[in-house]
């Protein structure tokens, strides 16, 4: 598209950086600051901090017996969408674990599906929070493709959230305007 | 207990939202394509000077990056393609798809 030879992996990081300048322009600004210039050889250490400012809750750490790392991620736009999907009304006691299912389904397409970066994934369900635990593969994983789907998750996450609160405004007006008919 | 429908299934199939892409179409900008030049040329981005507003996140996504998520969305597809087949013929009322 722009005739360099190496574009796919710099419009990666690129894009990386726009995501975050859309939701916290500083954030960039303190990433840019500790790497301020892009080369070949240093794009996937740049995305780190772009990573860390997007994902504020992220934690890493090492699987000494696999030998690999592994990636604990919660967010609270995740977060939001569960709680404000499991609030709702629930007359047959199978919502909670449908919303489950669908932010399973979810992760699944947009971390397992396009690489092979992971290769185990855990999840966790507590009344208010979604815990994920992703372990890297030493072999396959792609950092800067991976972290571009993670990215996309949490844009596909944020406006499934305000598909959801758009539905429950619409519910209230409803239900506000039934009872002004009422009385 | 409550029953499978088909009918309303078939409803609630026909009025659900249309689906959107997972990624905008990729564009070409001519401001990122100086930025593109400058690193062919200088091997290097200064990223301080770039106008993070003067390009959107279509024009910095590569070209058959959508792929990724079309090759994913047409695998689970053919997975549940591949589930039904295996079903018993007895345990399906009426072969409606397949």
């Amino acid at each position: 598209m722009y005739g360099f030879e190496y574009e796919f992996d710099v419009l990666l990081v690129l894009r990386l950086m726009k995501i975050l300048h859309e939701r916290d322009p500083e954030a960039l600004k303190r990433a840019i600051e500790s790497h301020s210039v892009l080369t070949l050889d240093e794009l996937e250490l740049l995305i780190e901090p772009i990573i860390w400012s997007l994902f504020e809750d992220l934690e890493c750490d090492v699987d000494e017996f696999e030998e690999t790392e592994i990636m604990r991620l919660t967010h609270p736009v995740i977060n939001s969408v569960y709680i404000s999907a499991t609030q709702q009304q629930d007359p047959l006691g199978n919502l909670q674990s449908a919303w489950q299912k669908k932010i399973q389904d979810i992760t699944e397409f947009f971390i397992n599906g396009p690489t092979s970066s992971v290769y185990r994934l855990r999840y966790d369900f507590s009344s208010s929070e979604v815990r994920f635990e992703m372990w890297l593969s030493p072999d396959y994983h792609e950092p800067l493709v991976f972290l571009n789907t993670l990215a996309d998750m949490l844009l596909y996450f944020e406006k499934e959230l305000e598909r959801l609160q758009e539905n429950q405004t619409r519910k209230e007006a409803a239900r506000c305007s039934l009872q002004r008919t009422a009385t | 207990m409550l029953e499978f429908s088909k009918e309303h299934f078939a409803e609630l199939l026909l009025a659900a939202p249309p689906k959107e892409p997972y990624v905008t179409a990729p564009e070409h900008s001519a401001y990122v394509q100086t930025l593109m030049d400058q690193m062919k040329e200088s091997g290097e981005l200064d990223l301080a000077r770039i106008d993070w507003d003067a390009f959107n996140l279509h024009h910095v996504t590569p070209y058959d990056y959508e792929k990724l998520y079309r090759r994913t969305s047409e695998g689970w597809a053919n997975g549940i393609i591949h589930f039904c087949k295996k079903t018993p013929v007895v345990l399906l009322q009426k072969r409606t798809f397949f």
